[in-house]
């Protein structure tokens, strides 16, 4: 397989386009089914009258839909799992470990909600974390969707080579990156070419790195990395080869996330370029608004990446 | 199927097996496996349970999930004895480079799902049994708990699942020794009895002596007719920790106790009476 492109059909919410290509799979193999706890979308409707057999809601209980899923799983079946992220990956943590990793299971978690897509419901909702800790689990794939293009073709990627897969997505509109020639099994895109500087970013945050960098009129380029795990080391080496500095902008604590996924990159392979990276302190946030009012308040609206960038910028380290 | 007397030797042999590989490896839980050793023969050698080397790979197979996986021995002895894999391996169990793990893992012969972790098979178990549902395959699913590992919140999800879903092709067998790592289970469980807390969940219970192969045999045949009914049947078998070998009997100090030179020479005495 040398390609997947995102199918033409245009969505106004990032979990219609999930679910609708879902469905559209499933409708077409009687073996795909979808659990989820007790998490809806408009068009699990369709599951439902459509093909009623293929949707089960295992109720508020995580840690169970994890096991039944391996047992289905080992039973022939092709299951996709759905909650809320945070929910969906730490709260059955070990399920995924024993259940789905140690036996080589290729389920795919679907989570909804990332960073503080659910903002204001507090610091149980808000999945900051769940990239650090899915990362450390053998042999997991894990997909970010930045819009509604790319996450149309995660599913399809899950389905059609499978593995263990985490796929992550925000709920609501974000306009599209990515036109339907990008292969998405590249597991990134050079969103915007920038001269010496490159913000890299994943999931919506890609947006905003978009906005920041067109301030800098061409000299600040954006990378979105939408496939974490496994890193696409090739072509993320040739992106960065014209970069001199790296911004890391990322909804998630600073340490554990995209920030250390990329250093990591560079560490291994010996790349010393200028790094900063921008993204949540080591706390819990109590901090209750829209996502606007959320990052500002924890420090990562565009003003506020604007004057930690150009102070990167200005600085000669080399 | 096997005269009972030979089912009984089948079931002291397994002990036996316990014994040496924990003896050669300085390792392993001797107390759970002695107490699920008849269940374990009643499981595989019955003749009910439609599950052998040859038919392995059949989807239409029952499945047997040993989910106390910290009494593997148990189930290596058993496994070994059925021809999955060589009687030699045993010997190799604790050893460098040896497929036989303190847990079993389901890249070993035999082994459905892999365990260790507990709370983790019944779940696991009631996908295969809902997999049968969606296949129309009329295999039924049998999980072998410990009735320490029924502490786990994770069973009573997959409980409360099993009844929703009419998993009636799910068997639940609870080695019910009332022993843990460190104590009688008594004293973390609550006072309401296992029976009762599967029948308010809404399963069927049955409650038998988990030692004796008749009864356990008796129980199996009886799981065989669930499939007509609506509900997810768990056999509550009241067992022994350390069944077998008076010393080491309900005490969890043989959870995972090694036995030293006279102690093991006193074991085989006793499990040769």
């Amino acid at each position: 397989m040398n390609k997947i492109l995102a199918p033409k059909q245009q969505y106004m919410d990032m979990r219609d386009t999930f679910f609708e290509e879902l469905f559209q799979i499933a409708s077409y193999d009687p073996d795909v089914i979808l659990l989820m706890a007790d998490q809806g979308a408009q068009t699990m409707k369709k599951f439902e009258d459509k093909i009623p057999n293929q949707l089960i809601n295992v109720g508020i209980a995580e840690q169970n839909m994890i096991s039944v899923a391996a047992g289905l799983t080992l039973s022939g079946k092709k299951v996709f799992v759905h909650a809320i992220a945070n929910f969906t990956t730490l709260r059955c943590y070990e399920q995924i470990k024993v259940d789905l990793s140690i036996m080589n299971l290729p389920v795919t978690i679907a989570g909804v909600g990332a960073g503080f897509c659910y903002g204001s419901d507090g610091p149980t909702h808000h999945a900051n974390q769940d990239i650090a800790a899915m990362r450390v689990i053998p042999g997991i794939r894990i997909l970010n969707a930045s819009d509604s293009p790319s996450l149309s073709t995660f599913p399809h990627i899950a389905y059609q080579i499978p593995k263990l897969t985490y796929i992550r997505f925000d709920k609501g509109h974000f306009p599209s990156l990515y036109n339907t020639n990008h292969n998405f099994l590249d597991g990134m895109g050079e969103i915007i070419q920038g001269e010496d500087s490159v913000i890299i970013s994943t999931g919506i945050m890609v947006h905003q790195a978009s906005a920041i960098a067109n301030q800098y009129n061409g000299k600040v380029g954006v990378i979105d990395i939408y496939q974490l795990k496994p890193l696409n080391e090739k072509k993320l080496h040739k992106l960065l080869s014209s970069y001199k500095k790296i911004i890391i902008l990322e909804e998630n604590i600073a340490y554990g996330g995209l920030a250390t996924i990329v250093a990591d990159f560079l560490a291994d392979h010996f790349l010393n370029k200028d790094f900063l990276r921008i993204g949540l302190l080591d706390e819990n946030t109590f901090i209750y608004g829209d996502r606007d009012y959320m990052h500002k308040k924890v420090g990562i609206s565009n003003s506020q990446v604007i004057k930690k960038v150009n102070k990167f910028l200005n600085e000669n380290k080399i | 199927m096997l005269k009972l007397s030979s089912l009984k030797d089948i079931a002291r042999n397994i002990r036996l097996n316990c014994l040496k590989m924990q003896r050669l490896a300085h390792k392993g839980h001797l107390g759970g496996a002695f107490s699920v050793a008849e269940i374990l023969v009643s499981l595989y050698y019955s003749g009910i349970v439609n599950i052998s080397v040859k038919n392995f790979k059949d989807p239409k197979r029952d499945r047997i999930i040993f989910s106390k996986g910290h009494a593997g021995l148990a189930l290596y002895a058993t496994l070994a004895d059925r021809g999955f894999f060589p009687k030699a391996e045993l010997e190799r169990y604790g050893q460098n480079g040896t497929f036989l793990g303190g847990h079993p893992d389901n890249l070993i012969p035999g082994v459905e799902v892999s365990s260790g972790s507990l709370g983790h098979g019944l779940g696991i178990g009631a996908g295969m049994a809902l997999a049968a549902k969606l296949n129309n395959h009329e295999y039924l699913t049998y999980v072998i708990l410990g009735d320490g590992e029924c502490t786990e919140g994770s069973i009573w999800e997959a409980v409360t699942f099993a009844t929703a879903q009419n998993l009636n092709n799910l068997v639940a067998i609870v080695d019910n020794n009332q022993v843990a790592a460190t104590s009688k289970t008594q004293k973390f469980v609550g006072s309401s009895s296992l029976e009762n807390k599967w029948k308010s969940f809404g399963w069927d219970s049955l409650s038998i002596d988990g030692n004796n192969i008749s009864a356990v045999i008796n129980a199996l045949k009886k799981s065989k007719n669930y499939p007509r009914g609506k509900k997810p049947l768990a056999i509550i078998a009241s067992t022994i920790k350390g069944k077998g070998v008076p010393f080491m009997e309900n005490d969890p100090k043989w959870h995972h106790g090694v036995l030293n030179d006279a102690q093991y020479e006193l074991a085989i005495k006793e499990l040769n009476k």
